[in-house]
């Protein structure tokens, strides 16, 4: 029997900056995010998982899902267009 | 107007944007690169942006601005790229029929735009490392 959809991982495109892409070396990595509903909350927790580099921001990722900041409570599907950065120190 | 720029900030430019005969105040903010911060010598500084969002999140910073106070005119600019010490990194100029809403307005929109905008700096130390700053 398939395994039903909810358990498959959404692979999730997710552009990062500043020391998030510097530790990693990418500006856009993708992400195997499994969760029902696949949310932020999952991706942060695949994301470090993928990317162990990041493990010592993960408390502190911030996402966006297109323009908007996301929190962990928002679900993705894999077609929006999502960004994970560190804390903001513009000015 | 919320603007990104790689070029130098033309406070000038700026200035004439907002100035009016409808208002009776302008006042004019520019964030400028330091030397030091907490005893460390800074002698350049390196902004990156997430441009179109830290654009859409620089608008909605202004229509918040905009709701708040009687503004005549509100513009926003912050330069990406390298910067040395004393250029100007970001700058807002707001102008109103008063000089309390203008000077409220621009506190407002640089306090918002520091802990809200995707923009980061990167600090290039007097001793030569460098250090991406996130508070």
């Amino acid at each position: 029997m398939p395994a039903p959809d909810s358990i498959r991982p959404v692979p999730v495109d997710v552009q990062l900056f500043a020391l998030a892409k510097e530790l990693t070396g990418q500006a856009l990595i993708q992400v195997a995010v499994t969760g029902e509903p696949v949310t932020i909350g999952s991706l942060r927790k695949s994301l470090v998982l993928q990317f162990p580099q990041l493990a010592p921001l993960e408390k502190r990722l911030l996402f966006a899902v297109g323009t908007q900041y996301a929190t962990d409570d928002t679900v993705i599907d894999g077609r929006q267009s999502v960004a994970c950065f560190p804390p903001v120190s513009g000015g | 107007m919320a603007r990104l720029t790689e070029q130098p900030i033309d406070t000038e430019e700026l200035l004439q944007q907002v100035r009016t005969p409808a208002a009776g105040a302008v006042v004019l903010f520019l964030g400028t690169v330091r030397e030091f911060t907490r005893g460390e010598q800074t002698v350049a500084l390196d902004y990156e942006g997430f441009a179109p969002m830290a654009l859409a999140e620089m608008e909605r910073i202004e229509a918040e601005a905009r709701a708040k106070w009687e503004l005549k005119e509100l513009s926003v600019v912050h330069r990406l790229g390298h910067l040395e010490l004393g250029e100007a990194s970001v700058a807002v100029a707001v102008s109103s029929a008063h000089r309390a809403a203008a000077f409220e307005a621009g506190q407002f929109v640089i306090d918002e735009l520091k802990v809200r905008v995707p923009i980061w700096k990167k600090e290039n130390w007097a001793d030569g490392r460098t250090e991406w700053v996130h508070p």
